[in-house]
């Protein structure tokens, strides 16, 4: 299995973790303003011949190449048995997994926006609470211990690394803990994740401590 | 609004990201109870059935469906759970995972799209032409995919849940284009073009083709490009 993406955490921190959990062997090729050409004027144009929305992320297992990042998880979910063990739970993971999306994409928006727009962060801790509450919320109606279940599903490893980010994102601003305010459930699920036995290697390995986001976002969330 | 109601398909009164869940409820002859909102009845979606459906699923929002007992929300999630419910996601392991990533593909268009449909009419007008030009960077890579497949839909000889959105994407484009008196973008894709015109003459596409809600506007009046139907 190889995961190809630039070197920093962004997108493929969660399919980093689900393969770690997984125990999936993973060759990862990373990217950089150094080889960037390499990939947008050679192994692009190559892979599209496969799979015509060939981009970062990818996945190669075999004969397939895997493209968008939700897709490479749902991927990995089916083949790790990560997606849910039944209906109800597959839908919830798959809510989840768009939702998160979502926040991801308000995220990226923002710390990839121009200085005078990134000024704006008391709107921006302002906004970001809404998918604070909402997971919140689901967690307190479903009382699992994970979004799906009580043992992580796909969604958990991207609605992880979002909050990870974003506590990295408050002190850095010298902000408080967002998490720390009023969100206990998301505390608690933070802090349990970051315990599992299978993803300590992950922890401790550089993938962890890349930069969060690419050298030209506004807020590139450099490992302390 | 309680689940009570029957299957339910509930959106703004528009074509936005509801009218793939519509056109495969008609495509597959499947009733189902249309709930809309209009701006002037927004209350009833944000002081009633908002606040009501938040207890039984936290990340509630429009569109929504309400199934027997079950409440899904977030797009992708009601295309792919109608997907499931009437067999749509694909028959193979191979087209699902095709499937599946079309309906990311087409969500990232979208989000492009609403990006400039939504702005200020003054950002609107300043960025409208840059983009007609980046938008064709999805149309590269649909055409490039159907090329690639071979198949008459993204992920088989029939349509499967992504050609629905994948459809309506195109569809508002072509309508876009007019009202901006700009060539249509679908003559330079010709496997596009004839996956549009392929879809479009499917009976159940016709069907739902004659339908009030098919005529609704494809944005909300907040939008620069609000998309009306030509009359």
């Amino acid at each position: 299995m190889v995961l190809g993406y630039w070197k920093i955490r962004g997108l493929a921190a969660a399919i980093r973790m689900v393969c770690a959990y997984g125990k999936i062997e993973l060759r990862e090729v990373y990217y950089t303003t150094d080889t960037q050409n390499d990939w947008f004027s050679t192994e692009k144009p190559k892979m599209e011949e496969q799979n015509a929305f060939a981009n970062l992320p990818y996945l190669l297992d075999g004969e397939t190449t895997i493209s968008q990042s939700n897709s490479c998880l749902w991927y990995l979910g089916k083949k790790l048995n990560l997606n849910g063990d039944n209906d109800e739970e597959y839908f919830k993971n798959n809510q989840c997994l768009n939702q998160v999306y979502d926040w991801r994409n308000q995220a990226v928006q923002y710390w990839y926006s121009p200085p005078e727009k990134f000024e704006a962060k008391d709107k921006y801790f302002q906004d970001v609470l809404t998918h604070y509450n909402k997971f919140e919320s689901w967690l307190k109606l479903h009382k699992t211990n994970y979004l799906s279940a009580n043992e992580p599903k796909t969604a958990d490893f991207h609605v992880w690394e979002m909050l990870d980010q974003h506590e990295r994102f408050a002190k850095d601003c010298s902000r408080p803990s967002i998490l720390d305010s009023k969100f206990p459930l998301l505390k608690q699920y933070y802090l349990h994740f970051r315990q599992l036995p299978t993803l300590q290697t992950y922890f401790s390995s550089p993938a962890f401590s890349f930069d969060i986001n690419y050298i030209f976002a506004s807020w590139v969330g450099k490992s302390s | 609004m309680t689940t009570t109601q029957g299957f339910t398909v509930a959106y703004w009164q528009i074509r936005g990201l509801a009218a793939p869940l519509r056109m495969m409820c008609e495509y597959t002859n499947t009733p189902y109870n249309n709930v809309t909102y209009t701006p002037a009845e927004s209350h009833k979606w944000f002081k009633e059935a908002k606040p009501q459906l938040l207890e039984k699923n936290p990340l509630i929002n429009l569109p929504y469906i309400l199934d027997g007992d079950k409440v899904i929300t977030q797009s992708n999630s009601c295309l792919e759970y109608l997907g499931r419910k009437f067999n749509l996601n694909g028959n193979s392991e191979e087209e699902q995972l095709k499937n599946n990533q079309c309906l990311n593909q087409v969500m990232d268009m979208r989000n492009a799209a609403v990006g400039l449909f939504y702005k200020s009419e003054q950002e609107f007008n300043i960025e409208k032409d840059k983009y007609c030009q980046n938008v064709l960077n999805h149309y590269n890579k649909f055409e490039k995919w159907l090329e690639v497949n071979k198949t008459n839909y993204l992920s088989a000889n029939e349509p499967r849940t992504a050609d629905f959105h994948l459809f309506e994407m195109l569809d508002q484009h072509e309508r876009f284009a007019k009202d901006l008196s700009k060539p249509s973008f679908l003559e330079k894709y010709p496997n596009l073009k004839q996956f549009h015109h392929r879809f479009s003459q499917l009976p159940g596409i016709q069907k739902y083709s004659n339908t009030e809600v098919a005529r609704y506007n494809c944005n909300n009046t907040s939008a620069s490009w609000q998309g009306k139907p030509s009359q």
